[in-house]
């Protein structure tokens, strides 16, 4: 498992999926197994973003588990748009100090701002570096917590859209590595997290096609939070006209809806793997979540 | 600032909330039901007697089937209302096209038809004006503004992309004034002027030193195109900034409510009353924060529910009961998120609570819309 590069596991999705929840879940899962892991966390602004204490990094459900079995941790990255840059330069330019005094003028921003995908592409490189076999400091797995899906597309298409606008040089060499690496299904696994409400499968399914023509391997996409199945099918017409329990009618109802749903979803991308609503928010459906793990690795190893 | 008298911070109706309010901005993570809710308010205030517009960004397919919006280039839409609300009030959908707005700013502050054309077939202008970068939710405003100017409605509702926080919503107008900045982009654009105008000879030696380091890592054409979007998009900046600093005016307008759609879950609320915070910290106050799809209560066990009970096959009676017994931990998951919030918005000038019950279904037709909207606005 250590020879070869790490593998970079992508996952993205909707806002409100639980796209990071997954993402943290495979993370910790992979972990578990004796693979040495990276999370990367990409959203812009989430450095800003307060979260409960307990629903980020290493206290989240899967630290209950991590302690009883000791298992060691996985390394979390945050990354710092300014220091992905300086790192980025660093590397384009090779003088340190340079790439520094760059990033301090005014003008060098509006640049960096306007030259459309030299900000994802920088990203975009900050991530396949930790993939890189010399940088890779016995990392197997870089699972990548990676922007709502509006933001995913852009990012994977940085590259090409800065070879259009800068084809030579040493940026165009930066973006065609990130590229080639993008495009292999051995080396990139796209997940797309949703959940099996109207709104999101749709966006799920705009997400897959976009991501295919940009050319990266064609994503799984996972159903999160499907309602557990507990009345047998010879029964349900009993509950329906009984009206024995408004509860349980509304429970199969919920459930029913969402079945339609993944069965329209699945007529387009094949089967979709699911994973279980959970009734505490703490709980992490770790069953499922191994399943899920061996469906996205076992896909390309 | 004053809140109506004799009434408890927090239990504010929406009624009250709304009082001498021309704008509603809707905000709030992606995926709770923000659309529904803003097609709801709006639909509400119509049946009251006012004349309203909801401008809505990405409604579910149904929905937008429901407001007869359902085509990103859809041409606005009349809602048909109750025959009794008719008389006073009207309701009219639209759907916002960022990429239509964006080019239409365009043609409006160009100096000339062809410096527009110039502009809007430059490949920066394509990749900036795309739905990428957070330009939506600038779009989303400037549309706004377009409408305030133009629109004969009292009340205008807009839905706003998915944020989970202040700088999401924010950095685009930011970035992109950032971005057309004119102390570092005329620069680019017109390096003899430098020269020509009393600037320190410490910025003139950056200038110099920046656009040789950009030419040597991205090549020539990298330069020249920034250059030719900057020179071009300078033309149309000092019509851009005016209309960035009217927007952010509006915003902060007393008769502007920002209303905020969060989800029952303690995680989701934790990050609701940080974002509300972040708003207030920038001068923008969140009137109200309505709790969407709380699971209904249990129907009061019928005298019979026992004995129907007892009829039911064996496996179906312990299947029920499993099914119930998940529905009160959804409500008690649900009711500690709540109550998390109510404890969070105390204070004499908090937005009010309000807690919408879901419906059974996806929110898919006027009458859905309409049982939203009687809810959102029952007297407490």
């Amino acid at each position: 498992m250590r020879t070869g590069p790490a593998r970079i596991l992508f996952v993205s999705g909707k806002g409100g999926t639980g796209k990071s929840f997954v993402a943290e879940a495979l993370a910790t899962e992979a972990t578990s197994r004796g693979l040495g892991v990276a999370l990367v966390r990409v959203h812009a602004a989430e450095a800003t973003k307060a979260k409960t204490p307990g629903s980020h990094g290493r206290a989240t459900g899967p630290r209950v588990r991590r302690e009883a079995a000791q298992v060691p941790a996985f390394r979390e990255v945050t990354l710092d748009e300014r220091a992905a840059l300086e790192k980025f330069l660093t590397r384009v330019l090779v003088v340190g100090f340079v790439a520094r005094r760059l990033l301090d003028s005014r003008t060098f921003s509006a640049v960096a701002a306007a030259a459309p995908g030299l900000r994802d592409l920088v990203t975009l490189t900050a991530i396949t570096a930790l993939a890189a076999p010399r940088r890779r400091r016995g990392l197997d797995l870089i699972v990548v917590d990676a922007p709502a899906s509006g933001h995913s597309v852009p990012l994977l298409t940085a590259p090409q859209r800065v070879l259009e606008i800068a084809p030579v040089g040493p940026v165009a060499r930066e973006a065609r590595a990130a590229r080639e690496l993008v495009t292999d299904a051995r080396r990139f696994v796209p997940l797309i997290v949703t959940i099996a409400e109207e709104l999101a499968v749709t966006e799920a399914l705009s997400l897959y096609e976009d991501m295919i023509d940009a050319g990266v391997p064609a994503p799984r996409i996972v159903v999160n939070s499907l309602w557990p199945l507990h009345l047998a099918a010879e029964h349900v017409d009993w509950l329906l006209a009984s009206r024995a329990s408004s509860d349980a009618i509304l429970h199969h109802k919920r459930r029913r809806r969402q079945l339609e749903l993944i069965t329209s979803l699945e007529q387009r991308v094949g089967r979709c793997p699911a994973l279980p609503f959970t009734f505490n928010e703490e709980e992490v459906p770790t069953t499922a979540i191994a399943s899920l793990l061996d469906t996205v690795l076992g896909a390309t190893s | 600032m004053k809140q109506t008298h004799g009434e408890q911070p927090g239990r504010r109706s929406m009624t009250s909330v709304l009082q001498g309010k021309h704008l509603v901005v809707m905000v709030g993570e992606g995926g709770v039901g923000k659309t529904s809710a803003a097609a709801a308010l709006a639909y509400g205030q119509a049946c009251a007697g006012h004349d309203v517009a909801v401008l809505t960004i990405d409604p579910a397919p149904r929905l937008g089937d429901a407001l007869g919006i359902r085509d990103i280039d859809a041409a606005p839409r009349s809602i048909a209302l109750p025959r009794r609300a008719e008389a006073t009030g009207s309701l009219v959908a639209m759907r916002l096209d960022s990429k239509r707005t964006f080019d239409r700013m365009v043609e409006r502050y160009a100096p000339t038809r062809e410096a527009a054309e110039a502009l809007l077939r430059h490949p920066i202008y394509e990749a900036v004006s795309g739905s990428l970068g957070g330009s939506e939710h600038y779009m989303a405003f400037q549309r706004l503004s377009e409408l305030v100017e133009n629109a004969g409605q009292d009340l205008l509702v807009i839905d706003t992309p998915p944020a989970a926080n202040a700088a999401e919503l924010l950095a685009a107008p930011a970035r992109l004034s950032g971005l057309f900045d004119t102390g570092a982009l005329s620069i680019l654009a017109e390096p003899a002027r430098l020269l020509t105008r009393a600037t320190g000879t410490l910025a003139r030696a950056s200038f110099g030193f920046v656009l040789a380091v950009v030419e040597r890592v991205a090549g020539d054409s990298l330069k020249t195109g920034v250059g030719d979007f900057v020179r071009l998009f300078g033309d149309i900046l000092s019509g851009l900034e005016d209309r960035t600093r009217a927007i952010n005016a509006l915003l902060r307008s007393r008769r502007t409510a920002f209303v905020m759609v969060v989800r029952p879950r303690s995680n989701d609320v934790v990050r609701a009353v940080a974002f509300q915070k972040a708003l207030a910290a920038i001068g923008l106050r969140v009137d109200a924060i309505v709790v969407n799809r709380l699971t209904p209560p249990a129907m009061p066990s019928l005298p019979s529910r026992a004995q129907r009970l007892v009829d039911a096959p064996m496996q179906a009676r312990a299947a029920i009961t499993a099914m119930e017994r998940e529905m009160d931990s959804l409500r008690e998951m649900e009711s500690k998120a709540l109550c998390l919030l109510r404890a969070a918005m105390t204070d004499d000038d908090a937005p009010a609570v309000i807690a919408l019950t879901s419906l059974d279904v996806d929110v898919a037709t006027l009458e859905d819309i309409s049982t939203l909207a009687a809810e959102l606005f029952a007297k407490k």
